[in-house]
This record gives structure tokens, C-alpha cells and sequence, in this order.
């Protein structure tokens, strides 16, 4: 979403065309789940109470309530009373399994 | 040249004098000039004649810029032509790519014209649809011939056949070109003009000229890499098609077998074949037949691929040594079920073995080693899909398990040796990339350690018991720290074995624990990090286990005074002295005399102090009474008063910037300024109120009746909480002015405030709001200060008494956002501000509604209306929480409720001016949602909210232009027949973006 505000912005003040907003949205996703992958390499655990899960059409949804997240290399924790985890396959059809 | 200034150039020889400069270095606004002057001639109607001027030029830049002038102008004016037109321009393009390659131009024109042809067709795809086999048909016959002469070609086969070799590569480059633009279009563009359906005959015409040439093993090998580079684009294309429309192009399959046979073994075709299925193995392995996967397997046993194994893992890892590692890593992806059920067999188990035979590369992994990463990478896959495999049936494990488990425990043994640190003259060579890389390795081999736990219990343990006891013995330090280290990420896995201590017992073994205490003092430092890492995460296992606690302590004090240790044995000290407070409660006075040794050592780490402090203290909870615990915790505020008195007279004594100066045992030189002594005195404060508190796993009696002990409030802890709080109050009247010293002293409240038990930091609300109400708006992170006051509004635990402390904290609340005047002047606090208004109205909606005086109330409602309506985003989320709050309660007692009800309907159309404001334009797309929560409920809960949104929308600020009075009625009709129901959500996007204009709809 700050993305879009931000481009929204960019648009408003006539500094880009839409055009061009829709091409950055359209390699955000794929690019940002590369980039992930490839050069972040840091890591957070949590743990919490699993409430709800499911896998329904291929997508796998957890909601954990009271979670306490670890950063790596850092001793600050951080608390969340409810997470939502959405997950689903990163492979496309066709895709090995 | 003058005409660059002002008018065109007019006359060809002008032009292409520019076109030279262009390419030319030049000055930057000179270049911008032509560039610009040549791009007006380029869209101007002469454009098309320009182009076919300029091809006649012999300089092959101006050629270029031919082919582009051409291009440009099918873009921008393709509509122009007539059909006639577009078959004579057709015909005109190919008869200049068979000019070029007559003349034997370079592949810049060439391969530019091919663009040209493609932007062509993308323009023309129905009338130009068997593109490949016409410019085939073309290049055969060393003309330009009309499409519509196509019919009368021969077929496809025999043009295939007789086509010569440099006119192949011309035609390889079309359909290159051809795949790779129309793969790139976007999937409306392409779902429109049905691109992939046009697009499939033709890659069905070059799969045979494909063919002819990978087949050939005679042919030119430059044509023949044309003809793998081809494939290649067309193989990626296929996948793209598959994806949007379902089309596998079966011809592109059958070249599979021959492109394995004979193009794979040979070295100038090596590298493109073996990138060509590496990709197609690890991303669309559907494209490839039972056959070719036979053939893959035969090629991965021949003496050929052991040959390249071979050179791998002696350490060749040059760029095509490495290719073949990552090829036999991506046919074991895509077997990875296979080779995991299968693994009992010969051909999978011998596949295998030689997969794991890759995590035993020569060379330290990442710094050398660059197959480790992949080869660790794919055997986590593998682990996973054992456990996924596992855990879909019931019952017993499947027959396969034993053979895939023994892989994985070669695998472990592999990876446990490769991820032993070198020694360290070596390590420290190393840049940074390469050690963050190594460490990295660890750690994603501490993720399949973890994953395969899953599938083998507390058993897997026993590897790594075997190597620490070995490696013991022997005092091999590298094994050593690789064993803790792998040991230590098993903590969570096995607390609910049973059979956890008796494992845990051959780990922490006298043996081990007597190296380390080591009086030559020759452990390696990271050994030690490393075994003060294992205690800490089993630290409860000393709790249950005591005969090697006394040991392990004297390590973990002795690791301290090491500056490299000293972070990580303040943590295991904290760790062990928490989880085994019942068992240390008589060592009490041994660990405060240990304090003493250590409490004026100011060149110690800061952090060895805290954690003894927390330590001690949680030693201190465990004592059986409170009356045991005044003594000790006086002991402990003692250390702490000795550096609030050093801080205080250091201001008191001298003038600013007085110094400290304290040098360590290895001579290194500090300087520590009062408010380092103030901070430090805080932190070890912070620590102490961390220690005391009550632990988390304790049963909490939900039911008791028993009153609350007064022990701390009034009785005789009461002094200890005097002396706290006095310690606090003497620190923050000489150093309130720091932030750092804002945000310890917020801590030590924190901890009090989340205790549900009582104790010495656990003060009453006034005390703590007393506190807290010194800050003003000059008080540094005030926003810390107001977020720790709205943790009292949750305290459940003081009953009736907290709403009077509440009221008085909303007043000085009031008085500091009156001070701060707009939300704007300082967003965070007045989000912080707003968030406290917000929880107070959610819990104690009486207090916020009776604030007096009423000028004060109308001023908190028209700052959040304020926050509401201006531009930053987090205070304007709190406004909208706030809103939503107040509008939603409705359970009140009758006069408050009244009260309640008048407020709104006096600042409901106010509210509703605000929200339409922000929906009409002014608010960023990423706000909505958040801003019809208020709305959602104004609509659900208010009569009148009407007629509020409607003079709203036809308000003349409303901040835009682009729609009608019809375009508002219709969103207020939507909105009101919603009743506030989600899809309110999405008629509130829609009329957002219908405000704002089209300009904003490429995201919807």
C-alpha cells in the first residue's frame, strides 16, 4: 500500500504516468519475492498460540493469537495480540511440485 | 547545424549529419538537442520515407537509426497505413534485412531490422500470421516476396532444408525476437489480441529449422548456437503461454532428445544446452517427456557427467564446472518425490548418494565452495518433502523412510563438517560477504537440522553427542563449537521429550564442562561463545540437573571479564539464574558478594552488570517470603545509589562535560559521563524490575478471593518502593532532559504495570501517573511517556481506584495537546495522544465525555477532528480508530449515553465533512479502509448521518472536480443502503478513484 500512495503521489505532482505506475506495480511483486529470496537473509522467529488454521483452494491461513517475534541478532522482541499468516504455493501450474 | 537551434533540418544529408553526432560523444544538452530534434522528425508523417532514405545510407549507424525511425512510426502511426501500405512497408522491411545480410552487415542492423519486422507484426498479426515460414520462404529465395505468394511456397520441411547457413541465423533472430516481445506484453494486451494463438503456428515452423541445426552435429556451430538460443527463447515462451492459455507446443518437446544427444557433450554447445535445462528442469519440468527424463538420468550415470562430478568436487568451481553441479541439482528438484520414495532403489539411492556427495567439495563453503548453498538448498526439499511425504498417511513410516533417513544423516555428517569454522588467521582473510555467507550456510543447515527432527525425534541428537564426545577427547575446538552450535537449535524441539535429560546428560558430560574451565585459559573464543550459547538455551536443564551448575556458573562468571564474551555470558548468566532460582536461593549471598567484585569495575561491559542485577533479582522472587526479599534487593539498590551519587555529584561538583575516566584490565581507556552513570543506574534498574517479576508460567488462580497483600503498598516493602521511586525522581530532576534516561525510566514503569502480582515495582496508579505527569512538551520522547500512561488505562488489577488516576491523566493530556496546538505541529504525539483518548473511550467512555472543563472536551474532539482531516497518515489512522470507538457505544448508562448522543449529533456533521473530504480525493489510497470504519459506523448508528454526508458531499470544499451531483447521489444511496456492511469498503474505493480520475485506476 505505501507503494501505490507513494506512486499515487508521484502521479498527483505529474512526475510519472500512469503508465509507468502500472508497469512498477506489475514487477513489484515478482521482484520483491525475488529479492527476498535471494538477499535477505536475515530471520525472525515467533512463537504464539495457533487459534485457527485452514487450507482452502490451495491457500493455507493461520491466525495465531498472543505471538512473540525474535529478531536475529537483536534481544528486542515484539508482541502482537493476533497475526494472520496467508500462504500459498509460490510454484505455478506446471511447476514441479 | 543552425537549424538544431530553431527549425528541422531539410535536406537527408542534414539528418544523417545529426544521426552521426548523436552517436558521437558530445556535450549532454548538445546530445539532448539532436536527440530531440531527431525524435520530432522521427513522428513526423515524412517519418516513414526518412526511415526508407536513410537505409540507403553505407553508415551503419544511420541504418540503425533507420530500423528505429521504422519502429517508432509503427508504434505511433501504424493506423495511418492502408492495408496495401502495410503489405509494401512489409515487403520494403524484408527486402532491406536481405540487403543488410547481403552486404554482410553487422548484427547491430540486422538484428534491429528483425525488432522492426517484430514490431511489425505485433501491429499486423492477421494479416502477416505465418511471419516465420514467410521470412523463411524470403530468405530461401533472396527476395522479398508478397505474403500473399506464401501459399505457394513448398513446405515448411523442404524450406527448412534448404535454407543456407547465414540466413538461418537471420531467421533464428526473427523468431527470437519475435517470442521474446510478445512474451513480454502484458496479459491484457495479450488476452485482446489473442497473441499466443497467432504466435503458435509460427513457433511450430521454427521448431524444424531448430531441429535441422541441433541435430546436425556437421553444421556451423555459431548457426547451431543460434539455433539453441532459439529454443531457448521459445522453451521460456511455451511456459509463459502454458500459464495464461494452456498451450504446450508439443514440436518444441520433440527437440528436447536431440538437444540432449548431441548438443550437451559437445563443449561449444556445453554451456547454452546445460542453462537451457538447467531452467527448464527447475521451473516447467512439465515440458519435458518420461523419455527425456530417461535420457536426463542416462546422460547424469555416463562417464561424461562422472567426469565433470569428479573435477566439481576436487574444487573446480569455474563457471561451467559449477553449471553442471547446479544442472544435477535442478533434475533432483524436479525428481525430488521420486528420489524420495524411490530411495531404496540402485538408481535413486546411487543419485543420491552423489547429491550428498556435493555438500563434500573441497574448500571452506561459500568463501570457495559455491556449490554448498544449492546443494544444502535442495537437500532442505528434500527433508521437506520426506516430512510431507510422512505425515499424509497414517500409520507407520512408508517403506522408503530408512533409506531416505540414512541420505539425510550423510548429508548431516557432510554439512556438520563443512560448517566448522576455519582458523582464524584464515576466517579473518576472508571479506565480509564470504563470512556473513559462511554464517549463513549454518543457519540454513540449522533449518534442515530442525526439519528433519520432525521425522526422527530426540534420536538425532545422538550424531552430534557422539562428535562433542569425540571431539572432546581430542580437544578439537573447530568440532567442538560446530557441535554446540548444531545441538543448540534442538532447545525447542525436544522440551516435551521425555527422554530430554538423559540426552542432555551425555551433552553437558564432566568431561566437557571441565574444558572449559580450562586455567590456561587456551579455549578459542569462539568455542566458548559457543558453549555459553548451548548453556543458554538448556539453561532449565541445570534447574532439574544440579551437579554441574556450580561448574557451569564459573565458566559463565569467568567469560565476563573476556570483552568479546562478555554480552554472551550475560545472557547465559541471566538465563541460568532465572531458570534455576529454586535450586540457587541458598548461593543468594554468594552471587551478591560476586556483585561487590564486579560493581565498581566500570570498564566492564554495562551489560554483565544489568544481567547480574537480573539475575540476582530473580533469584530474589524465588525467596519463599517477602520479608527475605527486603534485605538482598536493599543490597542491590545500594549499587544502584552508589552510581546515582557518582552521576549526581559529577553534575554537582564540576562544570558540563566532566569525564569519568576508567581503564580496562587490557589497558583500553573510557571515558563515562554522568548521564553514563545515570543511564547505567536506570538499566540496572530496568534489570531488576525484569528480574522480580512473577514468572510467566505460573498459574494464575483466576477464582482466588484472597485480598491483594498490602505488603508492598503500605506495609513494610513500602519502603522499597519509596526508595525506587525516589532513585527514579533524583535521576530525572538533573538528567530529564535526555531521552535515554526518558526511556529507562518508562521501562522500570512498564514492568511494574504489566506484573499481576504485587511487588516492589508494582506502585499504585497515582504514584506512577504522579510521575509520569511531570512530563511537558518539552520532555525528550514524550510519545514514550503518554504510550506508558496508556498501558495504566489496560492494568486491570486496581479496580475503582484507577478511573480517578485516569481522569487526572486525561487532563494533563488535554493540556499538552492544547500546548501543542495542531496535530501537525508534532504527528507523533498527537497520534500517541489520540491512541490514549482512544483507549480510555473504549474502556472508560464516562471519564473522556465528564472531562471538564467542557472547553477542554470540545478541544480533545476538535484536535482529533483536526487529525482527521489533515495530511499525516498515523495520526489520521488514530482519529479514525478514535471516531469509530466513540460512534460504536451504545451499552452505557442512560445519562451517559445521552451525553454521549448529544456530543454526536454536534459533531457529526463535522465528522462527516471530514470523512467525505478525505474520501472525495485528499486521502491516500492506502487510508480508506481504515476511514470507513468511522463512516461504516456513522451510517449504522446515526439517523441523521444522511443528511450529514449529503451536505458534505455538496460542500464547496469538497476537494474535486471530476464528478457530478449524480456521480454523489449515487455513492450516498450505495453507502446508505449498505447499512454499513463491508462492501461499504469497496463503493468507497470506487467513488475515491472516480474523484481523483483515471489517472489513479492502474492500480485497481
Amino acid at each position: 500500500m505505501a507503494l501505490t500512495d507513494t506512486l499515487d503521489d508521484l502521479i498527483s505532482e505529474r512526475r510519472i504516468e500512469p503508465q509507468l505506475a502500472m508497469k512498477i506495480l506489475a514487477n513489484f511483486d515478482r521482484s520483491i519475492t525475488e529479492v527476498l529470496a535471494d538477499k535477505v537473509k536475515a530471520r525472525l522467529t515467533f512463537k504464539g498460540h495457533l487459534d485457527t488454521y485452514r487450507f482452502c483452494d490451495e491457500v493455507w491461513t493461520f491466525l495465531i493469537k498472543d505471538v512473540t517475534f525474535k529478531m536475529e541478532n537483536s534481544s528486542q522482541t515484539v508482541v502482537a495480540d493476533k497475526v494472520k499468516i496467508v500462504s500459498c504455493n509460490s510454484k505455478r501450474p506446471g511447476d514441479p511440485q | 547545424m543552425e537549424n538544431i537551434g530553431g527549425d528541422l533540418p531539410t535536406s537527408l544529408e542534414e539528418v544523417e549529419s545529426l544521426i552521426l553526432q548523436l552517436y558521437q560523444p558530445g556535450a549532454p544538452a548538445k546530445i539532448a538537442k539532436i536527440q530531440e530534434t531527431l525524435q520530432k522528425l522521427q513522428r513526423a508523417p515524412q517519418g516513414w520515407q526518412l526511415a526508407n532514405g536513410l537505409m540507403e545510407h553505407q553508415n551503419e549507424q544511420v541504418r540503425f537509426f533507420a530500423a528505429l525511425t521504422f519502429i517508432v512510426k509503427l508504434n505511433t502511426d501504424a493506423k495511418s497505413l492502408t492495408e496495401g501500405n502495410a503489405q509494401a512497408l512489409l515487403q520494403t522491411l524484408i527486402s532491406w534485412l536481405i540487403r543488410c545480410m547481403t552486404s554482410s552487415d553487422r548484427a547491430l542492423v540486422i538484428r534491429k531490422l528483425c525488432s522492426t519486422l517484430i514490431a511489425y507484426f505485433v501491429q499486423f498479426s492477421t494479416s502477416w500470421s505465418d511471419c516465420v515460414k514467410h521470412i523463411m520462404y524470403c530468405m530461401c529465395a533472396n527476395e522479398a516476396l508478397p505474403y500473399d505468394q506464401l501459399s505457394a511456397a513448398p513446405e515448411t520441411s523442404i524450406l527448412v532444408q534448404s535454407i543456407p547457413n547465414d540466413r538461418a541465423v537471420a531467421v533464428f533472430w526473427f523468431a527470437t525476437t519475435l517470442v521474446d516481445e510478445v512474451g513480454k506484453m502484458d496479459s491484457n494486451n495479450m488476452k485482446q489480441h489473442r497473441f499466443h494463438q497467432l504466435v503458435k503456428p509460427n513457433v511450430e515452423d521454427i521448431a524444424p529449422l531448430i531441429s535441422r541445426y541441433i541435430s546436425d552435429n556437421t553444421a556451423d556451430i555459431k548457426v547451431r548456437q543460434e539455433a539453441l538460443k532459439c529454443f531457448q527463447s521459445c522453451v521460456s515462451y511455451s511456459h509463459r503461454a502454458f500459464v495464461d492459455d494452456e498451450i504446450v507446443l508439443e514440436p518444441l518437446r520433440k527437440l528436447s532428445k536431440p538437444a540432449l544427444e548431441e548438443c550437451l557433450g559437445n563443449d561449444e554447445l556445453y554451456e547454452i544446452t546445460v542453462e537451457i535445462f538447467s531452467d527448464v528442469l527447475a521451473n516447467y519440468s512439465k515440458f519435458l517427456h518420461d523419455e527425456d527424463f530417461n535420457l536426463l538420468r542416462q546422460i547424469l550415470n555416463s562417464s561424461w557427467a562422472q567426469e565433470r562430478y569428479q573435477q566439481l568436487v576436487m574444487g573446480d568451481f569455474e563457471f561451467d564446472s559449477l553449471q553442471f553441479g547446479m544442472f544435477m541439482l535442478a533434475f533432483g528438484d524436479a525428481t525430488v518425490q521420486d528420489l524420495t520414495r524411490n530411495s531404496g532403489s540402485v538408481a535413486q539411492s546411487q543419485y543420491l548418494s552423489a547429491l550428498c556427495g556435493l555438500l563434500s567439495a573441497e574448500g571452506y563453503a561459500v568463501h570457495e565452495d559455491k556449490i554448498y548453498m544449492p546443494t544444502l538448498e535442495f537437500w532442505n526439499t528434500f527433508v521437506e518433502t520426506m516430512v510431507d511425504e510422512i505425515y499424509s498417511v497414517d500409520g507407520e513410516h512408508p517403506l522408503w523412510f530408512k533409506s531416505a533417513q540414512d541420505h539425510v544423516m550423510q548429508v548431516i555428517s557432510n554439512c556438520w563438517r563443512k560448517s566448522q569454522f576455519p582458523p582464524g588467521n584464515i576466517y579473518n582473510s576472508w571479506d565480509s560477504v564470504d563470512r556473513t555467507g559462511f554464517k549463513d550456510a549454518r543457519r540454513d543447515f540449522s533449518d534442515l537440522l530442525q526439519q528433519f527432527y520432525l521425522t526422527t525425534g530426540i534420536s538425532l541428537l545422538q550424531f552430534f553427542i557422539s562428535s562433542i564426545q569425540a571431539s572432546t577427547s581430542t580437544k578439537d575446538w573447530a568440532q567442538i563449537e560446530a557441535s554446540t552450535y548444531c545441538l543448540s537449535w534442538f532447545s525447542d524441539c525436544i522440551t516435551d521429550d521425555e527422554q530430554q535429560d538423559q540426552y542432555l546428560d551425555q551433552i553437558f558430560t564432566p568431561a566437557l564442562v571441565a574444558i572449559f574451565m580450562d586455567p590456561n585459559k587456551e579455549v578459542p573464543t569462539r568455542a566458548m561463545k559457543g558453549f555459553l550459547d548451548l548453556v543458554s538455551v538448556y539453561a532449565d536443564y541445570f534447574g532439574r540437573r544440579h551437579s554441574q551448575l556450580p561448574s557451569v556458573l564459573n565458566i559463565v562468571f569467568e567469560a565476563t571479564s573476556a570483552t568479546a564474551l562478555a554480552k554472551t555470558a550475560s545472557k547465559s548468566i541471566t538465563k541460568l539464574c532465572s531458570d534455576c532460582r529454586e535450586v540457587l536461593k541458598p548461593e543468594l549471598g554468594a552471587f551478591l558478594q560476586h556483585y561487590t567484585n564486579i560493581a565498581s569495575n566500570y570498564a566492564l561491559d554495562s551489560a554483565v552488570k544489568e544481567a547480574v542485577m537480573e539475575g540476582i533479582a530473580s533469584i530474589i522472587q524465588a525467596l519463599d517470603s517477602e520479608d527475605f526479599k527486603l534485605a538482598p534487593l536493599d543490597t542491590l539498590f545500594n549499587y544502584v545509589e552508589t552510581d546515582i551519587e557518582r552521576c549526581l555529584s559529577m553534575i554537582a561538583s564540576s562544570s558540563a562535560g566532566a569525564v569519568y575516566v576508567v581503564t580496562g584490565a587490557d589497558g583500553s581507556r573510557k571515558e563515562l559521563t554522568a548521564l553514563d552513570f545515570g543511564i547505567l543506574a536506570l538499566k540496572c534498574l530496568v534489570s531488576i524490575s525484569k528480574g522480580v517479576q512473577v514468572p510467566d508460567d505460573k498459574p494464575v488462580d483466576l477464582e482466588s478471593k484472597s485480598p491483594v497483600s498490602p505488603f508492598w503498598t503500605t506495609g513494610e516493602g513500602s519502603r522499597v518502593q519509596q526508595r525506587i521511586y525516589s532513585m527514579m525522581s533524583r535521576i530525572y530532576d538533573v538528567l530529564g532532559m535526555s531521552g535515554d534516561i526518558i526511556d529507562e525510566l518508562c521501562r522500570v514503569w512498564r514492568h511494574g504495570f504489566r506484573e499481576m502480582e504485587p511487588g516492589p515495582f508494582v506502585m499504585a496508579p497515582e504514584v506512577s501517573s504522579q510521575f509520569l505527569m511531570r512530563a511537558t512538551l518539552q520532555t525528550p520522547r514524550l510519545v514514550r511517556v503518554i504510550d506508558t500512561s496508556c498501558s495504566l488505562i489496560a492494568a486491570k488489577k486496581w479496580g475503582p481506584g484507577l478511573e480517578q488516576v485516569l481522569e487526572t491523566l486525561l487532563v494533563w493530556l488535554a493540556q499538552l495537546l492544547q500546548a501543542l496546538g495542531e496535530p501537525s505541529n508534532d504527528p507523533e504525539i498527537a497520534q500517541a495522544g489520540i491512541e490514549f483518548l482512544q483507549r480510555l473511550t473504549s474502556k472508560f467512555p464516562k471519564i473522556l465525555l465528564n472531562h471538564q472543563p467542557v472547553v477542554s472536551l470540545e478541544f480533545l474532539f476538535m484536535f482529533a477532528l483536526g487529525a482527521l482531516g489533515g495530511t499525516d497518515p498515523l495520526p489520521k489512522a488514530a482519529a479514525a480508530d478514535f471516531w469509530a470507538t466513540l460512534i460504536n457505544i451504545t451499552d452505557q448508562p442512560r445519562e451517559i449515553q445521552s451525553q454521549l448522543d448529544n456530543a454526536i449529533q454536534a459533531i457529526g456533521p463535522h465528522l462527516a465533512q471530514k470523512l467525505i473530504y478525505n474520501i472525495g480525493g485528499h486521502a491516500a489510497r492506502s487510508e480508506l479502509d481504515k476511514l470507513c470504519d468511522p463512516l461504516r459506523k456513522l451510517v449504522v448508528r446515526q439517523a441523521n448521518s444522511k443528511a450529514w454526508f449529503e451536505a458534505a458531499l455538496l460542500d464547496q470544499n469538497f476537494p474535486s472536480d471530476n464528478i457530478e451531483v449524480k456521480d454523489k447521489e449515487t455513492f450516498l444511496q450505495k453507502i446508505m443502503y449498505l447499512r454499513g456492511a463491508r462492501g461499504t469498503n469497496q463503493v468507497v474505493r470506487d467513488f475515491w478513484l472516480l474523484c481523483r480520475g483515471s489517472n489513479f485506476a492502474y492500480a485497481s
